[in-house]
C-alpha cells in the first residue's frame, strides 16, 4: 500500500512538473528554462543525499560518476529539454501523454539490448499505447 | 506560410519533440536501472545525474540565452523552480516506492501521470490551454498500455 501511494505522489510531481513548466515558459526560452529548472533540482536533490547518504556522495569513485554521466545526460539535456519544448509546443496534456510512453521505448531497448522476451500481455499494451497515440496526435 | 500551415508545422516538431524525450526518459531508465543497482543509492544517483545534466546544460547553452536572465519576469522564475522541485518530488518518490513495491507496480501507477496533469490543466489553466475529449481518450489509452507493457515485462 505504501508502494502505490508514494507512485501517486510520484505521478502528482512529475504531473505538476509538466504544469508549472508551461507557466513559466510562456515568458521564459526553453534551454534557459531547462537550466534553471536543473539547477533548482540539483540543489534540492544534493541536499537530501547530503543528509540521507553523506559518505556515498563524497567518496563515489571515477567508474561511477562516468555511469551517474550518462544517466544524467539522457535524462536532463535530453529528456527533460525536449520534455519541456514539447510542453510549451503542444500544451501539457498533449506532450505529457507522448512523454509518457518513455517505460515502452525502454521495452524496446531492453528487448534489443538485452534481449528480453516479449510476452502476449506487453504486445497488447504495446498497440494500446500506439491506440492511444494516434488519437492524441490525429488532432493536429 | 498560412498560419494553419505554421501551426501544424509548430504541432509536428512539439510531438517530436516529446517523442525524443520519450525516447531519451527510456534509454535512460535502463541505464539507471544499471546505476541504482551496482553504482550508488537511488538519490546519489539522482543528485549526481542531476549536477551533470544541469553543467551539460551550462556548456551548450548559447552565450545569448544569458541576457533573458534580466528579461523575464518574476513569476516565470517562481513556476520554474517549482517546476524543478516538483521534478525532484516526482523522482524521490519514485525511488521510495520502488523500495516498498515491485518495479511494474510502481511503473504502472507512477505512469498515470499524464491523466493527473490534465486534470491539473483542467482546474488550473483553462485560459492557457484546452482539454479535449480526444486528449483524454488518447491519454487513458496510453496509460492503461504502459500499465500492460510493465505487467508483461514483470511475468
Amino acid at each position: 500500500m505504501t508502494g502505490i501511494v508514494f507512485s501517486l505522489l510520484a505521478a502528482s510531481g512529475f504531473a505538476a512538473t509538466a504544469v508549472f513548466a508551461r507557466t513559466a515558459l510562456q515568458r521564459m526560452s526553453t534551454p534557459y528554462g531547462t537550466l534553471l529548472s536543473l539547477f533548482v533540482s540539483t540543489v534540492a536533490a544534493m541536499a537530501i543525499a547530503a543528509v540521507l547518504h553523506p559518505d556515498e556522495l563524497l567518496g563515489i569513485g571515477v567508474v561511477a560518476l562516468g555511469w551517474l554521466f550518462l544517466v544524467g545526460f539522457l535524462n536532463f539535456p535530453l529528456g527533460r529539454m525536449f520534455n519541456y519544448t514539447s510542453v510549451r509546443m503542444v500544451g501539457v496534456s498533449k506532450a505529457s501523454t507522448v512523454v509518457a510512453t518513455s517505460p515502452l521505448f525502454a521495452t524496446v531497448l531492453a528487448v534489443i539490448i538485452l534481449g528480453e522476451r516479449v510476452s502476449s500481455i506487453t504486445l497488447l499494451g504495446t498497440v494500446a499505447v500506439i491506440g492511444g497515440l494516434a488519437l492524441t496526435l490525429n488532432q493536429e | 506560410m498560412n498560419l494553419r500551415a505554421a501551426r501544424r508545422r509548430r504541432a509536428l516538431l512539439g510531438y517530436a519533440a516529446a517523442l525524443v524525450a520519450a525516447m531519451s526518459y527510456g534509454a535512460g531508465a535502463i541505464v539507471a536501472k544499471k546505476a541504482v543497482t551496482d553504482v550508488a543509492s537511488p538519490m546519489t544517483t539522482t543528485a549526481f545525474s542531476l549536477m551533470f545534466g544541469t553543467l551539460v546544460m551550462l556548456v551548450v547553452l548559447p552565450r545569448m540565452q544569458y541576457r533573458e536572465m534580466t528579461g523575464a519576469p518574476r513569476r516565470s522564475y517562481v513556476y520554474i523552480a517549482l517546476a524543478g522541485i516538483s521534478g525532484v518530488w516526482g523522482v524521490g518518490f519514485f525511488h521510495l516506492a520502488l523500495i516498498d513495491a515491485p518495479v511494474a507496480l510502481v511503473t504502472t501507477v507512477s505512469s498515470s501521470y499524464p491523466l493527473m496533469a490534465i486534470a491539473m490543466v483542467h482546474f488550473f489553466m483553462q485560459r492557457l490551454e484546452r482539454v479535449t475529449l480526444r486528449t483524454l481518450l488518447g491519454s487513458a489509452l496510453v496509460v492503461a498500455g504502459i500499465g500492460l507493457v510493465s505487467v508483461g515485462q514483470a511475468v
